[in-house]
């Protein structure tokens, strides 16, 4: 793997991570939540950032002014290790904690949070090259940590706040929404970018196919190629 | 039949480029933001356009350039 992850804003001095094996990389699915919570918000506050990884979505954020104080947590020790370290290197006030889903952040409130925590099927994780050296706990249909984080949500947003969080069709998306619609008030949609499914997973189709047939999965042929995508939405109320 | 310039006018908005950056000649090797997540960008709106046509075209996957999507368009779609 890389050891090194950079990301530009343009007209802004260049993000440089380092990475870790065990800690999990920016994807595509990073960079399409900044770019949809970039758009939506036009007033600066305080940002978490859950399931923060190696950082890129907190530390982007801020450095577009977005996120006047920066808050990070993710369940893995390493990781939160790592975005303190890529905080300094970036010069980046960011305050990092770890823990599971909300359990470090008890009694504190955020005008936005922007959930990055995996939201993929388990069994697809098991087979894709996301999560090598990575935890993805997420249930059989990848909904279980999203709607935990989804459902607790609201006890840690300010009045006013916003909640983000991405949809990955290789997820169970009917239940993420509806699990959003019923804490939430207004739940739209921001974004939609498809995806090709990775080389490495195509000998799997037939696993595949049955976590479609159960609902847990939404892909389509096209193009010769399979294809997923990634939702990205904002809840509030 | 798809015209040259629909398929030079969708490549276009899906790269965010203005008028006479695309062009007959333009590929995925002359043109930067023409990378391998854009092309499918680009696959899926000329999907939408002809109503679902062009995701029956598996070689459309490889054809990166506006000469190849072209031909490959015109030889497979009806009407």
């Amino acid at each position: 793997m890389k050891d090194k992850y950079s990301y530009t804003i343009e007209g802004k001095e260049k993000i440089v991570l380092s990475l870790h094996e065990n800690v999990f990389s920016p994807t595509g699915t990073s960079e399409e939540i900044i770019k949809a919570v970039s758009e939506n918000i036009s007033k600066p506050g305080s940002l978490l950032d859950l399931g923060c990884g190696s950082g890129i979505v907190g530390f982007a954020l801020h450095r577009m002014g977005i996120a006047s104080g920066l808050y990070a947590s993710d369940i893995s020790m390493q990781a939160v290790n790592l975005v303190k370290k890529n905080a300094k290197e970036n010069n980046i006030e960011c305050e990092a904690r770890d823990g599971a889903v909300f359990i470090p952040w008890s009694g504190e409130k955020f005008n936005y949070i922007v959930d990055d925590i995996s939201g993929i099927s388990q069994e697809i994780a098991d087979i894709s090259p996301w999560f090598k050296n990575t935890m993805c706990e997420s249930g059989v249909d990848g909904a279980d940590l999203v709607v935990e984080a989804i459902k607790q949500a609201p006890l840690y947003l300010l009045d006013g706040g916003k909640f983000f969080f991405p949809v990955l069709s290789l997820s169970n998306v009917d239940r993420i929404i509806s699990s959003a619609e019923s804490v939430f008030e207004n739940v739209e949609k921001l974004s939609h970018k498809v995806w090709t499914l990775p080389d490495e997973m195509k000998p799997h189709m037939e696993k595949l196919k049955e976590l479609n047939n159960k609902g847990f999965v939404k892909y389509e042929e096209k193009f010769g190629l399979i294809l997923w995508y990634t939702d990205i939405y904002v809840a509030y109320n | 039949m798809i015209s040259e310039q629909t398929v030079i006018d969708t490549v276009s908005d899906v790269l965010e480029l203005q008028n006479g950056e695309i062009t007959s000649v333009s590929s995925s090797e002359n043109t930067e933001k023409w990378d391998s997540l854009n092309h499918l960008g680009i696959l899926i709106s000329l999907d939408k356009l002809l109503n679902g046509q062009a995701a029956k075209i598996p070689e459309l996957a490889t054809a990166t350039s506006i000469k190849e999507i072209v031909t490959l368009l015109n030889k497979n779609i009806d009407g």
